[in-house]
């Protein structure tokens, strides 16, 4: 099938962080949830894929072109949308807008318009004075009206209260309708993504943990609770992450089926939801 | 080409919307009043009211991390080095223009002794001076960023002010006025072979920030 977007063996080094090796794919039409706690390297991989720094090995290529070799060409078709507005806020939003629009060659204008509207954005108003929602749904509306085949936002709900939050996930589900476009979507509000998402992506310290269909991820892994006596016969070892409390355990499994045949009643299994899976692998094993 | 044009026009854009220009026109007046006595301080006030306006770019790019945005546009980073030393000859070309006009009105009018307006040698050597002042300027400001970068003002400017104030300290004291002296000097030849001396300084100095501006990295937090 067609890629949207191929990163191979990635890997770029800071002092003191390491992005390693990572390797995944996006088809076209689908949207990739990339999570992972802060400091993982999600926004230095977004940065990779935008080139806005180097990468020190592998390659990545988007709509099968190197985004190093191709990149103007590639960054007419990205949208993009960061947790922060990368624009002038002392300009008013019609301002910025004449400042970005002549740089594509598919700007169109009635689409950008049409977004403003349904957006509720004033043309007239300063950046600075909108709210960081409204940052966020500008940055949007611009992604969206140079008809942007790739979409990549880093971690535009951060900061924004859960109705916004929910109102751009709608924004977001009314854009991939079309199956044309694809979203690259970095966060670490995990319940956001279990609402649009295809594929998980995650992260952990500069590692790729998995890259997976959302719906095998949530099949996969479950929460398994019981209490204390069951640990120390090796059932620790089944566990991909795990909370000790004072009378019992609660661990992230993916043997959730194997471990009910053998124990029964004894474990409560629950479905992990992806902020389960995310929180038990980074953690590991702790006390609570 | 119509890529550096919405790059300059971005720039000129931000100056109408933060005043800031009014500032360089005062300076560019100021200019104007200084030039029949003091030449060489009436083309160093033309450098500071370019400096002005570029430094006024640099801190919204820097304040509104704009770098992040533009780095994000189909631009590539040669395209937005060579818009700026573009923007800075725009600037310069619209200071003078501001204190060629204010000069000549004064001299029309006899307000403040103004009795000497601009001269093509005086021109031209606000223009290289200006030249050569960023092209000592923006590699510096391309490699370290606004914030590092603004020790370099100092050097770039010190350099620049120290050379046309010794120009300044050399001039034949004459009966005639110091416009008149620097401009007989700077004659022909001189002329040309400074302008051509001053571009090759600033073709150099593009050629270094493209190269530098290529390598570098969007700061980051992970």
């Amino acid at each position: 099938m067609d890629k949207a977007l191929r990163v191979m063996n990635v890997s770029k080094h800071y002092p003191g962080f390491n992005l390693s090796n990572v390797s995944f794919e996006l088809e076209r039409g689908y949207v990739m949830g990339l999570i992972g706690p802060n400091g993982a390297g999600k926004s230095t991989l977004i940065k990779l894929i935008m080139n806005l720094v180097k990468r020190d090995g592998g390659t990545i290529e988007v709509f099968g072109l190197d985004n190093q070799e191709h990149e103007l060409e590639i960054k007419e078709r990205i949208g993009f949308v960061y947790d922060t507005i990368p624009y002038y806020g002392m300009l008013t939003v019609s301002e910025m807008k004449s400042l970005i629009a002549p740089f594509y060659q598919k700007w169109n204008e009635n689409v950008f318009r049409r977004y403003l509207k349904e957006f509720g954005l004033n043309p007239g108003q300063k950046i600075d004075t909108l709210s960081r929602g409204m940052q966020t749904k500008f940055q949007l509306a611009v992604a969206l009206s140079h008809e942007a085949e790739f979409i990549i936002m880093d971690e535009p709900t951060s900061g924004l209260d859960p109705v916004f939050r929910s109102e751009l996930l709608d924004i977001l589900y009314d854009i991939i309708q079309d199956e044309e476009k694809t979203i690259l979507f970095s966060t670490h509000i995990t319940t956001d993504l279990e609402k649009i998402a295809d594929y998980i992506t995650f992260i952990n310290d500069g590692q790729l943990v998995f890259c997976m269909p959302k719906d095998e991820v949530l099949d996969r892994y479950a929460v398994v609770k019981g209490g204390l006596e069951l640990l120390g016969s090796g059932l620790e070892r089944r566990f991909v992450g795990m909370r000790r409390g004072h009378t019992g355990f609660a661990a992230l499994t993916d043997d959730a089926e194997a471990l009910m045949r053998e124990y029964g009643q004894k474990l409560v299994v629950e479905k992990a939801s992806l902020e389960d899976i995310m929180v038990y692998m980074v953690r590991g094993e702790r006390s609570v | 080409m119509s890529k550096i044009i919405h790059l300059i026009r971005r720039e000129l854009l931000l100056q109408k919307r933060q005043r800031s220009a009014f500032i360089a026109v005062l300076l560019g007046a100021a200019s104007a009043v200084m030039l029949p006595n003091s030449p060489t301080f009436a083309v160093a006030t033309v450098i500071m009211a370019v400096y002005f306006m570029t430094v006024y770019t640099n801190a919204f790019d820097f304040k509104y991390n704009a770098e992040l945005g533009y780095r994000s546009l189909p631009v590539s980073r040669s395209t937005f080095v060579i818009s700026r030393y573009v923007t800075v000859l725009v600037i310069t070309g619209a200071v003078l223009a501001v204190s060629a006009a204010v000069s000549f009105v004064f001299k029309q009018t006899g307000w403040l002794d103004v009795s000497y307006t601009w001269t093509w040698p005086l021109l031209c050597l606000s223009i290289g001076s200006s030249m050569v002042y960023f092209a000592l300027f923006f590699p510096l400001y391309f490699q370290l960023g606004y914030m590092k970068s603004r020790w370099a003002n100092y050097i770039a400017m010190l350099t620049v002010y120290g050379l046309l104030g010794t120009l300044q300290g050399y001039l034949p004291t004459a009966d005639k006025p110091a416009v008149v002296v620097m401009s007989e000097l700077l004659k022909s030849p001189v002329l040309i072979v400074g302008l051509l001396g001053g571009l090759v300084v600033f073709g150099l100095s593009i050629a270094l920030s493209v190269k530098i501006y290529s390598r570098k990295e969007v700061t980051i937090s992970n």
